[in-house]
């Protein structure tokens, strides 16, 4: 029992010292860890925890040097993904075979190629309602995905001010935009 | 270029495309950024990599950075998020170390100068080594507050949770740090 409410007092003491390291603590914190303090084992526990602060402190001031080209390997490696991005995000920059309009086939990235593709063709086969409306399209890509350079938002965004059903349909799907009446239909 | 002005300033022509801004923001954070990556997934090949991968998202995605926080506290997040990216990849792979394998490259050879690493203090060893056997997470909050000094409100916004939340966590990690230095430190 007594080391129940010693082991409870030290992980007060703990949290409060804790607290008032990170200068947090309030005003009722602050009497409580006082009131505490007057016990042995508080100032004990409390010494503890400065002396693990110390230690840090010491060691975050310590040198730890950078390898020496890391920066130029930054530099480069930035280059490289700027290059690409820039790639990928040329209109027309590779048209698939027999392609006819730049704008639904131009080269984004593989996946973005490979949901335009299956886009254009559920278009064509089932008049680009059915297929959208279930839903699955949204289970392949989120428009938020950060794992990939350009996002189906980025692509619609960009192209607003071109004509086409699909895209007016990914639009009102997952921005909410208005649909023309007739598409609604 | 050192107000918080001019680094806006050089956030907004690296938004708009600047390679100049951006490598501006490269020299002025990769030693920090490698620090903390190193400090998280302790070993200075994965560092490595893990900040060359940090500057390569920024880059990809900074046109979604709004300022709501300062453009370091947000290369943080990219940091964390790469490297626990590496610590799961490490993982996967088998050679999951968190041991002495990687400390003592950190510590000896992995950043250079022997001489430098020949002057760390024992206590300084222990207290990596005790840091490495806690868990990331934990690690993650020590290195942000101890090492870095970032305000609660900072490390909330880095790790994607509440500042009560922080609060638990930090006291948790250093109750774990006292125990695996001993209960009296060195």
């Amino acid at each position: 029992m007594n080391e129940d409410i010693n082991n409870e007092t030290k992980d007060r003491v703990e949290r409060l010292i804790g607290l008032e390291m990170d200068d947090r603590l309030d005003e009722a914190g602050r009497r409580e860890l006082d009131e505490l303090l007057r016990d042995d084992e508080g100032l004990r526990v409390r010494d503890e925890m400065l002396a693990v602060r110390a230690v840090l402190s010491a060691d975050a001031a310590a040198p730890m040097p950078v390898p020496p080209l890391l920066r130029d390997k930054i530099v480069a490696r930035v280059a490289t993904a700027r290059a690409n991005a820039v790639k990928n995000s040329q209109p027309n920059a590779q048209e698939a075979p027999g392609g006819t309009s730049g704008e639904v086939l131009s080269i984004g990235s593989p996946v973005l190629r490979m949901v335009r593709s299956i886009a254009a063709a559920a278009a064509v086969v089932l008049g680009a309602t059915g297929w959208f409306a279930s839903g699955g399209f949204g289970g392949m890509v989120r428009a938020d995905d950060v794992h990939h350079v350009r996002t189906i938002e980025d692509e619609i965004r960009d192209r607003t001010d071109e004509d086409g059903s699909i895209r007016e349909f990914l639009a009102w799907k997952f921005l909410g935009a208005d649909r023309k009446a007739g598409d609604a239909k | 270029m050192d107000t918080i002005a001019d680094e806006r300033e050089l956030v907004l022509r690296a938004k708009g495309g600047s390679e100049e801004a951006f490598t501006d923001l490269v020299d002025r954070y990769h030693e920090r950024i490698y620090r903390i990556a190193l400090r998280i997934v302790h070993d200075p090949d994965d560092a490595e990599e893990v900040v060359q991968e940090v500057f390569v998202r920024a880059v990809t995605h900074i046109g979604r950075f709004d300022f709501r926080a300062s453009f370091y506290t947000w290369l943080v997040s990219i940091t964390r998020n790469a490297a626990f990216d590496a610590l799961r990849g490490v993982q996967r792979r088998g050679r999951f170390k968190q041991t002495e394998d990687g400390l003592d490259r950190y510590e000896a050879d992995g950043v250079g100068d022997p001489v430098e690493a020949s002057q760390a203090t024992e206590t300084a060893e222990k207290v990596r080594k005790a840091l490495g056997r806690l868990k990331p997470r934990d690690r993650t909050l020590i290195v942000l507050r101890e090492y870095e000094g970032l305000r609660y409100e900072e490390i909330a916004r880095v790790m994607e949770c509440s500042v009560g939340t922080i609060e638990s966590g930090l006291h948790r990690a250093r109750k774990r740090l006292k125990m695996l230095l001993g209960d009296a430190p060195p």
